[in-house]
């Protein structure tokens, strides 16, 4: 039980850190999405805001519970595990959510595109913790 | 006996005169424009086309007062507020509480004394900008010209806060968007004299 929540915690804090990078990054290479966010479909920074800071501890916790239930199914080196963790993460949750998105919020195709790259990014770092912590 | 007619004589030659007053239209192509700048990307919202036939009326007591009273400037309708950036225009309609006071308007107040004349001076004046039902009143450095057919160039910046209004600045995905509390408002006047038969001696 240890060794789980020192994975998640550890995975967390990674994609907390990730999550900010890609975010800063994203405003020197693709300002023009980025800029999106400004979009009033986006809520305004206030009481809900605790709630963008935990989500890589959320993630962390749902590819944990994944990792447990499934990682018989992946085999070979740790980077391979990760990557196949990534991709059915992306294909199975993250292709259906965003596309229904993109059917009923006012976001442009790019922005959804850079939230499935950014999603796959992040489950392909989570998955390198568990391969790692818990093979 | 020789100091009254010395007094007299001095409030005859030192009369002040009457007073001065010039009625201006405010011509389409006046134009405002506010600058602003969020850690992402910085941006320019317009209103090129003046669609209101407003008039400024320049007033002067006398011809020792050191500066001109105006009356009038310009009314906008923020609904009309171009960004250039779709998200960013529906954003700043709403920033600007554009639902519950459509109009920013710039009122001119007064202004040093000049004389219009082709090359453009830069005289001091003030201003009061309303904008969400607040009125704020300003300092502004005018760039006034004097153009080919006799139009009146009056253009000003100021930079002011949202926080002046009472507004707040749009901050996205939990603050790590920010959009900065200062912005620019820019204007530029063209104003046509009006025939009154009105004394035109002021500028």
């Amino acid at each position: 039980m240890k060794k789980v929540i020192i994975a998640v915690l550890v995975s967390g804090v990674l994609l907390f850190v990730l999550s900010l990078g890609m975010f800063y990054a994203s405003i020197y290479l693709l300002p023009s999405i980025t800029a999106e966010y400004l979009s009033v479909v986006f809520r305004n920074s206030g009481r809900a805001d605790w709630l963008y800071y935990l989500h890589p501890f959320i993630l962390s916790i749902a590819l944990k519970w994944f990792w447990e239930r499934y990682k018989g199914l992946f085999k070979g080196p740790v980077l391979l595990r990760a990557v196949e963790v990534a991709l059915v993460y992306g294909i199975v949750a993250l292709l259906p959510v965003l596309w229904l998105t993109y059917s009923v919020i006012d976001v442009s195709l790019s922005m959804v595109i850079t939230w499935l790259v950014y999603g796959i990014i992040e489950s392909f770092a989570a998955g390198i913790v568990f391969a790692k912590l818990n093979p | 006996m020789k100091a009254i007619t010395t007094i007299l004589m001095a409030l005859l030659f030192l009369h002040p005169g009457k007073p001065v007053t010039e009625k201006w239209v405010i011509e389409k192509n006046s134009s405002l424009y506010i600058e602003g700048k969020s850690n992402v990307t910085a941006f320019t919202c317009d209103v090129t086309e003046y669609l209101r036939l407003d008039t400024v009326v320049f007033y002067k007591e006398d011809k020792y007062q050191p500066s001109i009273t105006i009356k009038g400037g310009l009314t906008i309708n923020i609904n009309r507020f171009d960004c250039h950036q779709r998200y960013i225009t529906s954003d700043m309609r709403k920033t600007l509480k554009a639902d519950e006071s459509s109009c920013l308007k710039i009122e001119l107040l007064s202004i040093a004394n000049f004389t219009a004349r082709s090359g453009s001076q830069i005289i001091r004046g003030s201003v009061a900008i309303v904008l969400a039902d607040v009125t704020k009143r300003m300092e502004v450095d005018f760039n006034v010209q004097l153009d080919d057919k006799g139009n009146l160039h009056l253009c000003g910046t100021r930079q002011i806060l949202f926080s002046d209004f009472g507004l707040i600045p749009p901050r996205k995905l939990a603050g790590l968007i920010k959009v900065s509390e200062e912005i620019n408002v820019r204007f530029r006047l063209v104003m046509r004299p009006v025939d009154t038969g009105m004394n035109k001696t002021l500028l």
